[in-house]
């Protein structure tokens, strides 16, 4: 603990176009160049994953179409994205910061907390500290970080997104003391936790600032919001006793998959397609945690995501289940009932309440134990042999997704 | 590589730059030295020859400066290994074992933009110095 009264110490260090940082790393001719990395440059599909500084200079942001950033830069170099070596350098990354902290969460692929209260005093002050991590990942990886500082992770996040990313030094430390002069003055949708929606209903309440959010009674968010409210009044006041753990996530509520189409599905069976390679998905992941749930819900939403034209529903399953052709079944009733005959463009699969699969509940129609046991063959077969190595036959219409994001982590290129 | 902007309150160690350049230019010369004997096979071998020879040299040249420099400061490199896509570096410094761990795609992206500043040298005729 430090001297200032066992406060922690926690970095959220984040990774400047993580993506594209990697490609001119590993290029120096594109260095001096405006560059994407984006799906697929020959198809012209897909979104911009990364751009890099010198292309967000010419307005390309990150998640518009591709042709839309090469309308605003005609000569922008477009990478295709190489998911694997992204992820390994992101474990590379875990590991120089491991040798400054044993306390080290990956939040997502291009940013981690530290908690750092218990080795910096072996590197100076936190900001000679934080230099040399910068220096480290700059020197070996060639990425340039920026480092949120504060005393739990939402502040260290909040430091990160709001001051460090956006200063030349690329280093802030938000201190709770200082919130008045600091974060309370950034308009509302700055604070963690509050996207374009909740910003809507707050500017309906008048609150425009943080700062307004703060001075709030918590029980009149806890009456509008429950819980969310009272989370929201704490993240505006600097709270958060989370710990710095990589156990966070060993508590899984719910095993999900989502797909965004290349292109509008118009019809119940194109739909269905997808609805079932999804369903495998679910289930064979379910199955390699040893879990099943009860509870499945499916999300349709048509190609302009900000439109609310979709549906999102869920259903109670009479009995737990990591089976496919089961949860197929059940997501079916539920497309049938609520699915309006709009294109869809985005689905999405999840499996909720989840139990351990070590029992199994006997069934005199149908046998669950012969069931289980091929889906378990066809996992071993997809292990060893590659997601594509056996697939169903609905897969190979002209909707299979399967045989293509066999090829793709995440839904881009390997 | 344009370095990142630092802010007053840091204090960068340069031990950790003249490590990583240690690295590259020890790299660049074996390098230089194992594409030479490919080359070698070639029938025009000869008129490469003294190219290579000459960038081999200025890198290991490049190499034992660097190194001397490291001791002045105290800074010994232990041990080198490659371990799958990164190279990893053990380097003591001032009674400290510290690691660097390298991708090596960077480095070999590294070591073409020394050989290009060794061109650019070489062709305004300092490619010995």
């Amino acid at each position: 603990m430090t001297k200032s009264g066992n406060k922690r110490i926690v970095f959220l260090i984040d990774m400047q176009s993580f993506y594209a940082s990697i490609e001119k790393a590993a290029n120096p001719q594109l260095r001096d160049q405006p560059i994407v990395v984006a799906g697929d440059p020959e198809r012209r599909s897909g979104v911009v994953l990364a751009a890099c500084p010198i292309a967000k200079t010419y307005g390309v942001v990150t998640a518009e179409a591709l042709w839309q950033a090469q309308q605003k830069c005609r000569h922008l170099v477009v990478v295709r994205p190489r998911m694997e070596t992204y992820i390994r350098i992101s474990m590379q990354i875990t590991q120089i910061f491991e040798s400054f902290t044993d306390k080290v969460e990956p939040y997502s692929i291009d940013e981690q907390f530290l908690d750092v209260t218990g080795s910096v005093h072996l590197f100076g002050d936190v900001y000679q500290m934080a230099a040399q991590i910068r220096q480290r990942v700059w020197l070996e990886t060639g990425i340039n970080c920026r480092v949120g500082i504060g005393e739990n992770k939402v502040l260290a996040k909040m430091a990160c997104d709001n001051f460090a990313k956006k200063q030349e030094a690329g280093v802030f430390w938000l201190k709770k003391e200082e919130l008045a002069e600091t974060l309370w003055k950034l308009p509302i949708e700055k604070l963690f936790g509050v996207g374009s929606r909740m910003k809507r209903h707050f500017h309906r309440m008048g609150v425009y600032e943080i700062g307004q959010l703060a001075g709030m009674s918590p029980a009149v968010l806890t009456r509008r919001w429950g819980v969310n409210g009272e989370v929201l009044w704490r993240t505006a006041h600097g709270m958060d006793d989370s710990p710095v753990s990589l156990n966070t996530y060993d508590t899984q509520k719910g095993i999900g998959h989502h797909m965004t189409l290349p292109r509008d599905y118009h019809t119940a069976a194109q739909i269905k397609v997808v609805l079932l390679e999804l369903c495998e998905e679910v289930c064979r992941r379910a199955r390699s945690k040893e879990l099943m749930g009860s509870v499945v819900s499916v999300g349709c939403r048509g190609a302009d995501l900000d439109a609310a034209n979709g549906f999102g529903r869920q259903l109670k399953l009479e009995e737990q289940t990591n089976d496919a052709t089961t949860l197929f079944e059940a997501v079916c009733c539920l497309f049938d009932r609520h699915w309006q005959g709009t294109p869809v463009r985005s689905v999405g699969v999840n499996l909720e309440q989840l139990v351990p699969d070590n029992v199994l509940q006997l069934n005199l129609f149908t046998d669950n134990q012969r069931r289980r046991s091929l889906a378990h063959a066809m996992d071993d077969i997809r292990s060893k042999y590659g997601q594509d190595a056996i697939l169903r036959a609905a897969s190979l219409l002209g909707a299979g997704q399967a045989k293509e994001r066999a090829r793709k982590i995440g839904g881009h290129y390997k | 590589m344009t370095r990142p902007e630092q802010s007053g309150k840091e204090q960068p160690e340069p031990e950790m730059d003249l490590v990583r350049r240690y690295i590259l230019f020890g790299l660049l010369f074996r390098v230089v030295m194992a594409d030479m004997t490919s080359v070698h096979r070639v029938s025009l071998k000869l008129s490469y020859d003294g190219f290579f020879q000459e960038l081999s040299r200025w890198s290991e040249r490049q190499h034992h400066a660097i190194r001397r420099l490291l001791r002045q400061r105290g800074c010994y490199v232990v041990s080198t290994q490659k371990q799958g896509h990164t190279y990893v570096v053990q380097y003591r410094q001032r009674g400290y074992l510290r690691e660097a761990i390298y991708s090596i795609e960077i480095l070999r992206a590294e070591c073409q933009e020394l050989i290009g500043l060794w061109m650019t040298g070489y062709q305004q005729g300092e490619g010995t110095t």
